[in-house]
């Protein structure tokens, strides 16, 4: 077993053992250690849930996060990502959990909505359309598509993630976590850019 | 302060994405700090370190595996088929008093269910079930189709690639290659919507081989088929009532040994169909069909709607789990004492409710293939969940979609907080059940005002898997 000592200070090569080591004091109730924890990698744990649930229950969610990323420090494997990928594959969870309960209402709610644009892997998209709009309306575009979509686009954006971390946070391969970001991003440039998906308004009368 | 322990992949699109979403507030971040330092008192306190098994925790949380089609909140019944019961109840609702109760309804269906005849999911055979969705003036066909082979499990979900507007003619035809395709076809009868298609080249495809679908109309059979190919279309009318919601399907199916297809254009989420806009396609050839073997475990979104060109099919070592909760294996092994399998459903919904309990419940029964005995366990604990204060109530007086006589029992619906906003007093479950049968024949979900009404027309069907298609 490590021993818990705190290095927050990291150089190229040494990825992984200072994430361990923080992770593992934090895990043993070092309140320092817990703090740097979390106050480094809220922002980015805050934004995937304050994209699922309204303001104050993405707090306790990002709260609940880090409660039980201490409570299970024993399973953060360096090898296998960073701190941010395993904090926020634990906020995944969070929500994955929330869906569950909340699954065939949100189901049921999302339908009625007829919210969701429907296109094969292989389309191509301009996703200069996401980065050139504006925030209010990727904002707003966000909350049309689906919860799991929002998951894929806010995980990799607010962890600003590549293939490996995202696949670690979505528990799937690599290749899975960069269709299913290469899917979300054009379900949300054809919410942006509603011309490009052709069929008129599909977001009417919802 | 932690550096960015890796490379950083920054784009544009991730920066632009970043900037719509508000960071936590100071005030924001010290609620969030006072409930990890009020939580993190307890964790040193009491619990275990370790309390979820597995790289973030995933084994012990249960992911969602399922392939998900998000819309799928309701679905086929897999009870006994209705003369079967038929031949058991001989009136069993009507044979109960005027005053009976929700749990008495409930009761004699579980002993209906308890009854029917049930072969179990065995490997190399599949269990296809098809429903229909209507939502207020629109029809979505649903097909599900779960295997278990080699230690494996697989399902694939599709739907009708369309919201169909009711009273619309129109056709559905399926084209798909796959292991199943055959006998699905040998299991189809007039009126189902499922249609196959097979080259030779198909008889090569793995049974993890994706498959292709496409959609045409009935009218657009041209040209000479291509050598080795057949079409089978089942030509899908849609003849229905508005106002008693019924719903019906034409009974013609034809062959012809290939086709090019041509393809309505259809398009719109609403289910908008655009009339006299018709573009040719190839036949789909066996080169350009998906082939996935080399990564079988791959999940297809989770809860995105099957497409017709991205129908998954998955397969996963644990196995899909039935609604984010079970697996066949799990299905197969559930409790067939009501007590016991109220309480299993109580802790596997997540919270500590009835009511959440009772939506899973529904959900088993309107989705899951289940074995006779858990299935008259599953209405039996639902009358357990009404006795204990869960509020239910019986209309004898409703109808089936197709405007037969029904016997409804209702639940209320419950929402989580986040969506308590969206809440109406009239929001809630209709069980329908046949009466003279005691069948479950359709669940009606009211939301927000509009009626889901899911009803099935097939019942369980199990058939063994040819070995070449």
């Amino acid at each position: 077993m490590a021993t818990p000592v705190v290095h927050t200070t990291r150089v190229a090569g040494d990825v992984g053992s200072g994430d361990l080591a923080l992770i593992h004091a934090a895990g043993r109730g070092d309140v320092p250690a817990q703090e740097r924890l979390w106050r480094t990698h809220v922002d980015a744990v805050y934004r995937v849930c304050a994209t699922q649930l309204a303001s104050h229950d993405a707090e306790d969610a990002a709260a609940d996060t880090f409660l039980a990323a201490f409570a299970s420090w024993a399973t953060f494997d360096a090898s296998r990502g960073t701190a941010r990928s395993w904090l926020l594959g634990i906020a995944a969870n969070q929500m994955r959990l929330r869906w569950r309960r909340d699954r065939r209402l949100t189901a049921t709610l999302e339908r009625i909505r007829g919210s969701r644009s429907r296109s094969s892997d292989h389309v191509p998209f301009d996703d200069r359309v996401i980065a050139r709009a504006d925030a209010r309306s990727v904002r707003v575009a966000l909350d049309q598509l689906s919860a799991s979509d929002r998951l894929v686009l806010v995980s990799q954006a607010a962890g600003d993630l590549g293939p490996d971390e995202l696949a670690a946070v979505l528990g799937c391969t690599s290749g899975a976590a960069k269709v299913r970001l290469h899917r979300a991003r054009m379900r949300l440039a054809a919410v942006l850019a509603p011309e490009r998906s052709s069929g008129g308004d599909s977001h009417h009368g919802g | 302060m932690v550096d960015d322990p890796q490379q950083p992949h920054t784009d544009d699109v991730a920066r632009a994405i970043r900037a719509a979403i508000d960071p936590p507030s100071p005030a924001a971040t010290e609620r969030i700090a006072q409930r990890i330092a009020a939580g993190a008192n307890t964790v040193r306190a009491g619990s275990t370190p370790a309390r979820h098994r597995g790289w973030t925790g995933r084994a012990a949380l249960r992911p969602l595996v399922a392939t998900g089609v998000v819309a799928i909140a309701i679905g086929i019944a897999l009870l006994a088929p209705g003369e079967d019961g038929a031949k058991r109840g001989g009136g069993a609702l009507l044979q109960l008093g005027p005053d009976a109760a929700a749990a008495d309804v409930l009761h004699t269906a579980g002993a209906a269910a308890g009854g029917a005849s049930w072969t179990p999911l065995k490997a190399g055979q599949f269990f296809a079930t098809r429903r229909t969705e209507i939502v207020d003036d629109r029809i979505r066909v649903v097909t599900r189709t779960w295997t278990a082979r080699d230690g494996s499990q697989y399902e694939r979900s599709t739907q009708s690639p369309v919201l169909v507007p009711k009273g619309t003619e129109f056709w559905v035809p399926v084209v798909e290659c796959g292991p199943s395709a055959v006998a699905e076809r040998a299991l189809a009868k007039p009126g189902d919507v499922v249609a196959s298609l097979a080259t030779a080249a198909c008889a090569n495809e793995p049974i993890t081989g994706g498959f292709v679908t496409t959609s045409t109309t009935a009218s657009d059979i041209r040209d000479v088929p291509p050598a080795g190919a057949f079409v089978e279309l089942v030509p899908w009318t849609l003849a229905v009532d508005v106002s008693a919601r019924a719903l019906r399907y034409g009974v013609e199916v034809r062959e012809r040994a290939g086709a090019q297809l041509v393809s309505p254009d259809v398009r719109g989420e609403r289910g908008v169909i655009e009339s006299a806009e018709f573009s040719t396609i190839e036949l789909p050839l066996a080169t350009r069909w998906a082939r996935r073997v080399s990564e079988p475990e791959i999940v297809v979104d989770q809860d995105v709607e099957s497409s017709p060109d991205a129908g998954p099919i998955v397969e996963n070592t644990t196995g899909p789990r039935w609604n984010d909760v079970f697996t066949v294996a799990d299905l197969a092994a559930l409790p067939t004492d009501p007590a016991r399998l109220a309480e299993r459903l109580r802790v596997e919904s997540g919270t500590t409710t009835d009511a959440a309990a009772i939506q899973l419940a529904v959900g088993l029964l309107t989705e899951a293939p289940l074995a006779p005995k858990v299935g008259a366990a599953t209405f039996d604990a639902l009358a357990l969940f009404t006795k204990r204060g869960e509020a239910a109530s019986v209309d004898r007086n409703t109808t089936l979609p197709d405007g037969s006589p029904a016997v409804a029992v209702s639940f209320q619906l419950e929402y989580p907080k986040r969506l308590e906003y969206l809440a109406r007093d009239d929001d809630a479950y209709r069980l329908l059940f046949e009466p003279r049968t005691a069948t479950l024949r359709a669940v009606v979900t009211r939301f927000d005002g509009e009626d889901v009404v899911t009803e099935w027309a097939a019942p369980r069907r199990v058939a063994r898997i040819p070995s070449r298609v």
